[in-house]
């Protein structure tokens, strides 16, 4: 391990105790170490977006020798001088327009790959559930199969009921069909608590792994300190 | 034998008793005849906060009386009787009633600041009988309840010989002596038409000090409920405005019970996962593979050498951990097979990571940028930028992260982990290390649709965080597939680890793992349970003790 | 007049690169992959100004007399001392590498490592706060994966293997693609109603 990198652990396992520290309570030491990560942060986020996005294909087609691709250069060049105004509140209205073309872009791009990714491919994969093999013989692995394609089914109708795309009557009396959705919800909210159980078991085993992680850097560090003070 | 009959509960007594035998009131005025209007002295009005145990001595009040008194003064006045009927609205209110009112401001108030949230609130004595008008404040529904009700009986004189029970269940008690009273004019004396004085004209209460006079409101007439309704009504009012209100953040000491909760729960994780760490120990077992993690290694070992493939650095630092370990048997096993890499990243910190993950993570592989591996950076715009990557990636991202020309030109050749891609399909394997899953849905969601084309042989396999197995799982156990292989956390590193029989980071942290999650879910299931059985029968504990 | 500009220019691009997603017609599909990359370098302008925008407030913090101005200074010279170490050499150079390894992932890693705490404690906490059957249902499924995720001492308890393995593959399946299937709805939904100009999130009225 060379100094700057014994340096540099040295300064990563403070920062890991003043983290950890919150475990104790809210403390100062914590609320700093956490500015100091959101700068960081933004400064590589900056940085990337300069050296890898804006200087090389924002800034560089001005200076090339094709006049065509200098004049194309100039629109999306404006579009980013006016969304810089978006920084002053006085003349953040100006900022507006590049923001519309953006919002008009990126609710396109969802909702086509909404559609094509996840809406009807799904939908196939529901159907095809229940799709038996060509000469089916039903014996206790197809049963199972068919049994664990129906309760998908149901699951992903009736998870899909408690979102309740409709729109509100306005009469007191509640309908069949909506007495049908509503009692689907019921029994899609257990299937949505075994999937939130499923996530939070993730989420859990993500972080415990960071908790690994840190705890592994710690060790390391110290045990590196013992091995200079032993001289090995 | 000669009988009197007591003012004030109308029972028969004999002639020589002071007293009633059976509510103590005096039977016969006191000597000296009656007393002024201006003389009748109020000490419960006068000095009114001190309620109604200063007006009379003990030797005036049974203790019964003092300690209902003691025990709720709200109450006391529940039972209070109507307005008379001769006091006409318009009547100049005499400097004693001026102070009746401010008394029972000052009283109400008083009780409404002492009453502990949720407890009934005291019941206005002269709503017995009375209209009460729909109020605004009431939710709509309570009002119309309050509309549909039957109107009450016509409060009638043996009400008081039979009281009604408490509204907040206290013992039965005499509601005769907490009668108010009012002192005669004598100038304006009145027919009492109602109580135990109905017939009496000028009626002097028998203990006059024992209860409060107070100014009836005047009510409009629109429906009549009775104090028991009303203070049903009121008791749902309180509970349907207290959900309305934020509740005040109780005052907490320096050390709570969550503090303490939270501090054993670090601990005792802290010192399950050190053991294994310190220890080095790598004894557990590896788990068993799924299909998906057998599926990506089916994938990478039909790599032919030097095969293009795209991967995706999409997660956060603060998952480096995970992603590292999960990732690293796969990288390994990609790189072994001396597949020429590109990397991207549709988050501003991913490049660096990417770029961290191959020059350290699999430093062994000694790949050289430009050579084997070109990082091309960030891809900014979420869905419209991948759109956009995957269309055209030449004009998305025409540079390495370097800002050296990646794609080649006329003059210039592409680098080789680029040369002869055109479009995203003419990559054999296309990675994605992924954290989030709305990343991951965006990524499946633009590439799925060009990978399930049977005619592309471009395959999709995913290395994920544990959280996002619900959501990936469905896209793999789809038919037709957009993802064609995942490895999902640490267990799957682990998982595929034992498939390749390497020992990388998962073996490092596998044991720490094991030990963590056991006790993670022996921490929430066992301490669940307690934390929600203990002070349940404890409480039940209590309520028995008390019965 | 300028808002009617802004939802015209919206449903405009909206609709060709729409359009250029399903009619593969040569025109419409380069125009759209034009539009698509303008946007690209638009959110990449957008993000630097996200990144000024929070310099500028922090300066004003640390200029004024807040008494958390030493946080605002704090991110101040963290950023600038990033931005010149990783604007001068480059942020994939070892010298950016060691700010990245040395700060940023130890502690962005902590925070995500605390929070394996603070889920154990929600966890603890949620029967008490909640005890009905959906809790129950959730509990007792985050506790079988969570045995079962690691290798449970090598113990192999009969059932419990194969139950993780069914809960991934048909419930939790049915589940997540009922919520897939309902973002996706809701994504279109959000989308069209943009692109139809009845909602503007970019300050049209």
């Amino acid at each position: 391990m060379g100094l700057s990198d014994w340096i540099g652990a040295f300064l990563g396992f403070v920062l890991t105790l003043l983290i950890f520290s919150y475990l104790i309570g809210d403390n100062p030491l914590f609320r700093i170490t956490v500015h100091i990560f959101i700068g960081v942060s933004a400064g590589f986020a900056a940085v990337i977006a300069i050296e890898n996005i804006i200087l090389p294909r924002l800034i560089d087609p001005l200076f090339s020798s094709n006049r065509g691709e200098q004049i194309l250069a100039l629109i999306p060049l404006i579009l980013a001088v006016l969304l810089l105004f978006k920084i002053s509140p006085r003349f953040s209205f100006i900022g507006n327009l590049p923001v519309s073309y953006l919002v008009g872009v990126s609710a396109a791009a969802a909702i086509g790959g909404a559609v094509t990714g996840t809406l009807i491919p799904q939908v196939i994969a529901s159907i095809n559930l229940l799709d038996l093999p060509p000469n089916p013989v039903f014996d206790g692995a197809l049963g199972l199969k068919l049994l664990n394609g129906i309760i998908i089914l149901v699951g992903t109708i009736a998870t899909l009921a408690y979102f309740h795309f409709g729109i509100g009557s306005k009469s007191s009396e509640k309908s069949q069909i909506q007495n049908w959705i509503e009692g689907l919800g019921q029994i899609g909210q257990v299937f949505i608590a075994i999937t939130f159980g499923f996530l939070f078991a993730g989420i859990l085993s993500a972080a415990l792994t960071a908790f690994i992680g840190r705890v592994v850097f710690s060790v390391d560090f110290v045990r590196s300190i013992f091995n200079i003070l032993l001289g090995n | 034998m000669e009988e009197i009959y007591c003012p004030l509960c109308g029972k028969p007594n004999p002639a020589e008793n002071k007293f009633c035998d059976f509510c103590l009131a005096h039977l016969k005025p006191p000597e000296g005849g009656l007393p002024e209007p201006d003389a009748v002295q109020f000490p419960g009005i006068d000095n009114n906060q001190d309620g109604l145990g200063s007006h009379a001595s003990d030797s005036e009040v049974p203790s019964w009386l003092s300690e209902i008194e003691g025990e709720d003064q709200g109450e006391t006045d529940q039972l209070a009787e109507p307005e008379p009927e001769s006091r006409k609205s318009d009547e100049p209110i005499s400097d004693w009633m001026t102070g009746i009112s401010e008394a029972e401001e000052s009283d109400s108030l008083s009780s409404d600041e002492t009453l502990p949230s949720g407890a009934i609130p005291p019941v206005d004595p002269f709503l017995y009988g009375q209209e009460v008008p729909a109020s605004d404040n009431l939710p709509e529904w309570l009002n119309e309840a309050l509309e549909e009700e039957e109107p009450p009986e016509v409060v009638d004189p043996d009400i008081w010989a039979e009281p009604s029970p408490h509204v907040s269940g206290e013992p039965d008690t005499p509601q005769e002596d907490l009668t108010p009273t009012k002192p005669i004019d004598e100038s304006t004396e009145s027919l009492e038409n109602a109580g135990p004085l109905a017939g009496l004209k000028g009626a002097l209460s028998a203990e006059p000090g024992v209860a409060r006079a107070r100014i009836p409101a005047a009510y409009s007439t629109k429906l009549k409920v009775t104090a028991n309704q009303r203070a049903h009504v009121d008791l749902m009012k309180t509970l349907i405005e207290d959900e309305d209100q934020p509740l005040p953040l109780p005052r907490r000491g320096a050390i709570s019970q969550q503090h303490v909760l939270r501090w054993v729960i670090a601990l005792v994780l802290l010192m399950v996962v050190l053991w294994p760490v310190v220890t080095a120990s790598q004894q557990m077992p590896y788990p068993s593979y799924d299909e998906g993690s057998a599926e990506v290694n089916r994938l990478i070992n039909q790599l032919p050498e030097n095969e293009r493939v795209l991967v995706g650095f999409d997660y956060e630092p603060g998952l480096a951990a995970e992603l590292d370990a999960t990732g690293d048997p796969v990288i390994d096993h990609l790189m072994s097979q001396e597949a020429l890499l590109t990397l991207v990243s549709t988050s501003p910190t991913g490049p660096i990571l990417a770029e961290r993950f191959i020059t350290e993570t699999q430093a062994d592989h000694e790949y050289i940028n430009g050579e084997n591996y070109v990082n091309l950076g960030y891809i900014p715009g979420g869905a419209a930028g991948l759109q956009s990557f995957f269309g055209n990636p030449q004009g998305t991202l025409p540079y390495s992260i370097d800002r050296s020309s990646a794609w080649g030109s006329e003059s210039q050749d592409a680098l080789p982990a680029l040369a002869g891609i055109n479009q995203i399909t003419d990559y054999a394997m296309v990675i994605l290390l992924v954290d989030d899953p709305d990343v991951a849905r965006t990524w499946i969601e633009q590439l799925g649709p060009s990978i399930i084309d049977p005619e592309v042989l471009t395959s999709f396999v995913l290395i994920a965080s544990a959280q996002l197995e619900p959501v990936i799982r469905p896209y793999f156990e789809s038919s037709p597939q957009p993802v064609n292989g995942m490895v999902v956390g640490l267990r799957g590193g682990a998982a595929y680890s034992r498939l390749t029989e390497s020992d990388g980071i998962p073996r490092e942290y596998w044991d720490a793992f094991g030990m963590g999650a056991f006790v993670a879910a022996l921490l929430i299931l066992v301490g669940g349970l307690g934390y929600y059985v203990i002070p349940e029968l404890s409480s039940i504990v209590q309520d028995q003790g008390k019965t | 007049m300028r808002n009617l500009a802004y939802t015209a220019i919206a449903i405009a691009v909206g609709l060709v690169v729409l359009v250029g997603y399903f009619l593969q017609l040569e025109l419409l599909v380069n125009l759209r992959l034009v539009l698509l990359e303008w946007a690209t370098l638009l959110v990449a302008v957008a993000l630097l100004v996200g990144v000024i925008n929070l310099l500028s407030v922090h300066w004003r913090k640390s200029t004024s007399d807040n008494k958390n101005r030493v946080n605002s200074i704090a991110l101040i010279v963290a950023m600038v001392i990033t931005l010149g170490v990783a604007g001068y050499f480059g942020p994939t150079h070892p010298y950016s590498l060691w700010i990245f390894n040395y700060i940023q992932i130890p502690i962005e890693g902590s925070l995500m490592a605390i929070l394996a705490v603070v889920l154990i404690y929600a966890g603890v906490r949620l029967l008490r706060r909640k005890p009905n059957l959906l809790s129950i249902v959730f509990i007792a499924t985050a506790v079988v994966i969570l045995l079962m995720t690691g290798p449970l001492f090598g113990i192999d308890i009969p059932g419990l293997a194969e139950l993780r393995i069914w809960i991934g593959k048909v419930p939790a399946v049915a589940g997540a693609r009922g919520i897939l299937l309902g973002v996706s709805l809701g994504i279109i939904a959000a989308g069209l109603r943009i692109l139809i100009g009845a909602d503007r999130p970019y300050g049209g009225n």
